[in-house]
């Protein structure tokens, strides 16, 4: 199976200029948690998620009216769209993250591939290998 | 294997008169996403995330420094620790939940269970299945 059979394309991204307030409304009426911040070609340039605006934003106090890319983890966890599925979730595990974003050969956003999709297959061990090996900072207590 | 087992007992919570950028630095410091909110006898009343601090206060212009009680989320799903492990990960998947507390008698937080506690166990159908079942917006894309 490849990334691109799993993937959500879908994908709502802002730019690097986004306000965080605008982001975060943005996040409540989408119902997502996590970000994509891309150039106007859709290159990924960092990921901004619900928790990064609690940690980085609110608890230092920051203003509502500043740029995204100012709170965003640079850069991100990628893969190729054509990849193969397990490759990816290698990779998810390796680098500890619950997201993995799908690029075409370009580098542009195509899609993204989250744990819940994959639990979603139904192949019990392999959905509880990658859960058990993304950390506990992702599926947290 | 009763939840008692399984549950992580060095608890925090915190005040519902406590401000949202407390919540917020506590979150921060200690590697968290998740603060149950207890009254002055330490029951449990509400829970709150780094995303609802996120969406429900930042994304609507709230100050950092109003007290969490508006913002938290007053249904408290819990159990007891004598309860057998598998009534928990029932109870998680109905309400839709990716942690429970566990309360004595009179309501008082005596720990905290979560789905990546239950993923570290060796029944990897039991995480995968809880983690198919709690909602899209716990471990989103």
């Amino acid at each position: 199976m490849l990334c691109r059979d799993v993937m959500k394309v879908d994908v709502r991204f802002v730019t690097a200029q986004t306000t965080v307030a605008q982001a975060a409304a943005l996040m409540r009426d989408e119902q997502i948690g996590f970000l994509p911040i891309c150039h106007p070609a859709r290159n990924v340039i960092g990921i901004l998620t619900d928790r990064d605006i609690a940690i980085r934003v609110v608890a230092d106090s920051h203003s509502s009216n500043e740029p995204v890319d100012r709170f965003m983890s640079p850069g991100a966890v990628t893969c190729l769209s054509d990849d193969d599925l397990s490759a990816a979730q290698d990779l998810m595990g390796e680098m500890q993250v619950s997201r993995i974003i799908c690029v075409g050969e370009d580098g542009q956003l195509e899609g993204v591939i989250s744990l819940s999709d994959i639990a979603q297959l139904g192949d019990d061990a392999d959905a509880t290998a990658t859960l058990r090996s993304v950390t506990v900072r992702e599926a947290r207590a | 294997m009763m939840c008692q087992d399984l549950m992580k007992s060095d608890v925090k919570c915190i005040s519902p008169l406590t401000p949202l950028e407390e919540a917020a630095v506590r979150m921060r410091d200690d590697g968290i996403g998740f603060l149950p909110v207890c009254d002055d006898a330490g029951r449990a009343i509400g829970t709150i995330t780094d995303r609802d601090i996120t969406i429900r206060a930042f994304a609507s212009g709230e100050s950092g420094s109003q007290p969490v009680e508006p913002f938290m989320t007053r249904s408290v799903v819990a159990c007891r620790r004598t309860d057998d492990l598998a009534y928990a990960v029932d109870l998680m998947s109905q309400e839709k939940v990716s942690r429970i507390l566990c309360v004595n008698e009179e309501g008082v937080l005596e720990g905290v269970i979560s789905l990546s506690d239950i993923a570290q166990l060796e029944d990897g159908a039991l995480a995968s299945y809880t983690l198919r079942n709690v909602s899209d917006r716990e471990v989103h894309a």
